[in-house]
C-alpha cells in the first residue's frame, strides 16, 4: 500500500517520499478506510516546510489532513459502521495514503456524492461554519460581512453560508476575473484589492453604501489585515484565520487607538460538543452533496503524481484555480 | 502672557512658536490657572509632526494635554474654587502657556507636593488604571506582562498592580533600569529579545510558567507579536502606543488556535466608560499617591517656555538619551 511519508522538515521533494507500507489491520474499535479523495491544503506545505508554528511532528509521519473513503474492514466491537459505509476521516489522520486504520468513533458518517467536493467538508467546511456561526453570530439579516481571500474554498463557503442567513457579503479578491464567478455564488459585492488600505476602504464603503461593518475575516495577513481594520467601523473585529502572504498580521495604530478595532485569532476549538460537531458535519456534508456548497477544483492527482501536486499547491492566483485533491486509489 | 502656538506640521522647532497673547479673562464658570508645570508626552510630539493620522487639529492652537497650577482669577458662577487653589485643568486644556483659562466644572483639586511629579497624573495615571482594570480581570497573584516597562505609564502600572497584589513581568531594553523597577515593586524585570522564541522563554522563566493572560504593548511593530507569543491561550494583548513607529505585526501562528485577542486602548474610551464621580475618585487617589511619593516618575529634564524647542527635542529622544519625562515650567 502506498503512502506519502515525511522524514524531516524541508522542501517537499527533499523530505517526502512515496513509500510502500504494510496493509493496515483494524484493531478493536477501529475501521480500515480506503481513501477515495484527500484534500490538500496550504497548511500541508507549511507542515512539510516546518514553518514557525507548524513544527510539532515526530518523523516519519504520513502527510494529509483530511479525506473521505469507504470502510473496508471492521475491528472488534465496531457497531457504528458496516463494510462499504462512507465516512470522513478524522483531522490529521494522514490521508495521503491508500488505506488506514482509525477509531470508528472519530469518523463522521459521509453521504453519497462527489468525493472530491466532500473531501473538503472537515476543514474548510468547519472553518467557514465557525467563522459565520460563531465569530459573526451578532450579525443579523441584512447586515454586511467583509472578507478577503474570498475566492478561497473557505471564502466561497462563507459567501454561501452567510447568504443563507440573510447576511450580505463584501468580498475582496485580487483578480477582476473572479467578480462574476463569486457573484454567481451569491456574493453581494466583490471588489478587487487595490494594495492601498485607504483606497480599498473607500471602495468597500462605496459598494456597501457606507453600511455598518462590524466584522471582517482575514486569511491574507500583512496589509490584508490592516485593510480589513481600515474598513471596519468603531469597535469592529478582525478575525484572522490564515496568512496566504506568509507574513505577519499588521494592524495600524490609528485603527487600534482611534477606532478600537480588535484582532482575534480564529480557534477551531469551538465550544461545540462532539454531537454538535457531528450535526455540523452532517449539515455541511448534505449541502456539499447537494451542490449547495461547491469548491473549485484546480486539479486531481494520484499518489504517484504527488510531487507535482505539492508543486501545484505552492502556486497561487491564476496558476492554481482552486483546490488540489489527491485520489490515493486513482 | 506667553504661550506656545502650534502653527503647522513638521519639526517641532519650526512649527511651535513662542507667542505673547493677551492675558485671558475668565467668563462665567471659568477659572484662570497660572501653570506651574506641564508634562510633555510623545503624543504632543506626534501632534506636531503630524504622525497621528486622522488626528489633525485646527491650527493655530496652544498645545499641552495636562499640567498643574494655581488659580489667579475666577469668573462668575464659580463656587468650586477660589483664587490661590491648586488645580489640575482637565485633559487638553492647552497647558503650554503661562496662563490657562478653562472650565471650573471639570478642573480637579490638586494636593500640595512636587508640581513636576503631579503634572504627570492626568494622562499616565489614568492610562495605567484603565490598562489594569478594563481588559482582563486579574486577581491577586496573577501575572501580567508589559513592554516599555520603564516608561512613566509602565512605572505607574508596576506600583498600581503591586497595590492590588497583581504580579508584573516587565520588559526593558537597558540593564541600568532593572534595579530601579524592582525597587518600585516589579516582580520580574527581563530584557527584550528580537527572537520571539527566546523572548517567550524569558517570560516563562520569569513567571515560573504561570498563565499570563494580559499583555500590555506600547511599542507595536514586531513587539506586538512577541507579546502575542508569550501570553497564554485565551489571553489578550492590549496595544496603547507605537514607540517603534511601525504597525503592530502579529504572526498568524501566535493567534491561531490560541484564541488570542489583540486590541487597542485609548484613555478617552476608558474614561467614557466611567462617570465623572468615578473619574474624580480615581484622580484623587492618584494625586494622593503622587503627592506621597508612592507613584514617582523619573524626570529627564525641565525646561522653560523659552527653551521649548530643546524640550521637544529632548522629549523625542528615547533610551539612555531621555531618562524619564520632560516637563515644561511655563512660569520658570
Amino acid at each position: 500500500m502506498k503512502a506519502l511519508q515525511q522524514n524531516a522538515y524541508g522542501s517537499p521533494s527533499d523530505v517526502t517520499t512515496l513509500v510502500e507500507l504494510p496493509e493496515p489491520v483494524a484493531k478493536a474499535g477501529e475501521v480500515v478506510v480506503e481513501v477515495e479523495a484527500a484534500a490538500m491544503h496550504l497548511a500541508d506545505l507549511k507542515f512539510i516546510h516546518g514553518d514557525p508554528g507548524f513544527r510539532y511532528f515526530t518523523f516519519p509521519r504520513i502527510c494529509g489532513h483530511e479525506g473521505i473513503g469507504y470502510v473496508t474492514q471492521l475491528g472488534e466491537g465496531v457497531s457504528e459502521y458496516k463494510i462499504g459505509d462512507r465516512v470522513f476521516l478524522p483531522i490529521g489522520a494522514g490521508t495521503f495514503r491508500q488505506r488506514l486504520a482509525v477509531p470508528a468513533a472519530d469518523c463522521p458518517p459521509a453521504p453519497a456524492g462527489d468525493a472530491k467536493q466532500l473531501a473538503l467538508t472537515v476543514i474548510n467546511g468547519m472553518t467557514a461554519v465557525i467563522l459565520v456561526d460563531d465569530y459573526a453570530r451578532n450579525l443579523k439579516r441584512g447586515d454586511w460581512l467583509l472578507q478577503n481571500g474570498a475566492n478561497s474554498s473557505c471564502g466561497r463557503y462563507i459567501i454561501k453560508l452567510a447568504h443563507d442567513k440573510g447576511i450580505k457579503t463584501c468580498n475582496i479578491v485580487r483578480r477582476e476575473s473572479l467578480i462574476a464567478e463569486l457573484k454567481a455564488l451569491d456574493a453581494d459585492q466583490v471588489i478587487v484589492e487595490t494594495g492601498d488600505p485607504d483606497k480599498t476602504a473607500e471602495l468597500v464603503k462605496s459598494v456597501t453604501g457606507g453600511a455598518a461593518l462590524s466584522i471582517g475575516f482575514d486569511c491574507v495577513a500583512a496589509t490584508g489585515t490592516e485593510t480589513i481594520g481600515r474598513c471596519l467601523d468603531k469597535d469592529g473585529t478582525i478575525v484572522n484565520y490564515g496568512y496566504m502572504t506568509g507574513k505577519n498580521c499588521e494592524v495600524a495604530f490609528q485603527d487600534l487607538f482611534r477606532k478600537h478595532v480588535k484582532l482575534v485569532g480564529m480557534s477551531m476549538q469551538s465550544n461545540r460538543t462532539k454531537d454538535e460537531r457531528k450535526a455540523v458535519y452532517a449539515k455541511l456534508a448534505a449541502m456539499i452533496a447537494d451542490g449547495d456548497l461547491k469548491a473549485k477544483i484546480a486539479a486531481t492527482y494520484t499518489l504517484d503524481q504527488i510531487q507535482t501536486a505539492l508543486a501545484h499547491q505552492a502556486r497561487t492566483g491564476d496558476d492554481r484555480q482552486g483546490k488540489i485533491i489527491i485520489l490515493p486509489n486513482g | 502672557m506667553r504661550a506656545l502656538h502650534h502653527i503647522g506640521y513638521g519639526d517641532p522647532a519650526q512649527v511651535v512658536k513662542l507667542v505673547t497673547l493677551p492675558d485671558p479673562v475668565p467668563g462665567p464658570g471659568e477659572i484662570v490657572i497660572r501653570m506651574e508645570a506641564a508634562a510633555i508626552h510623545i503624543a504632543d510630539i506626534k501632534n506636531f509632526t503630524g504622525v497621528r493620522e486622522g488626528g489633525e487639529k485646527a491650527l493655530p492652537r496652544i498645545p499641552g494635554y495636562e499640567g498643574i497650577g494655581r488659580i489667579t482669577a475666577v469668573g462668575p458662577n464659580v463656587s468650586q474654587f477660589k483664587v490661590g487653589d491648586r488645580v489640575f485643568p482637565w485633559w487638553g486644556a492647552g497647558t503650554f502657556a503661562e496662563l490657562v483659562c478653562t472650565t471650573a466644572e471639570k478642573a480637579l483639586p490638586a494636593p500640595e507636593g512636587d508640581a513636576v511629579q503631579l503634572s504627570l497624573m492626568l494622562v499616565n495615571g489614568m492610562t495605567a488604571v484603565i490598562l489594569l482594570e478594563d481588559f482582563r480581570p486579574l486577581k491577586a497573584g496573577d501575572w501580567l506582562v508589559q513592554n516599555g516597562a520603564n516608561s512613566n505609564c509602565g512605572r505607574y502600572l508596576i506600583v498600581l498592580a503591586k497595590e492590588r497584589g497583581i504580579r508584573t513581568c516587565n520588559i526593558v531594553r537597558r540593564p541600568e533600569v532593572v534595579d530601579e523597577l524592582k525597587a518600585l515593586g516589579a516582580d520580574a524585570v527581563i530584557f527584550d529579545s528580537d527572537d520571539p522564541i527566546e523572548f517567550a522563554k524569558r517570560v516563562r522563566l520569569a513567571t515560573h510558567d504561570a498563565p499570563v493572560t494580559l499583555g500590555l504593548d506600547m511599542i507595536a511593530g514586531a513587539a506586538s507579536g512577541r507579546m502575542a507569543r508569550c501570553v497564554s491561550d485565551g489571553g489578550i494583548v492590549v496595544n496603547y502606543g507605537f514607540m517603534s513607529g511601525q504597525p503592530s505585526q502579529i504572526p498568524f501562528h501566535d493567534m491561531f488556535q490560541k484564541d488570542i485577542t489583540f486590541v487597542g486602548m485609548s484613555a478617552g474610551r476608558g474614561m467614557a466608560k466611567r462617570n465623572m464621580a468615578q473619574l474624580r475618585d480615581t484622580y484623587a487617589k492618584l494625586a494622593a499617591m503622587i503627592a506621597k511619593g508612592q507613584l514617582h516618575a523619573a524626570i529627564a529634564g525641565t525646561y522653560t517656555l523659552d527653551h521649548a524647542a530643546d524640550a521637544f527635542g529632548h522629549a523625542a529622544k528615547t533610551g539612555a538619551e531621555r531618562d524619564g519625562k520632560v516637563i515644561l515650567l511655563p512660569n520658570g
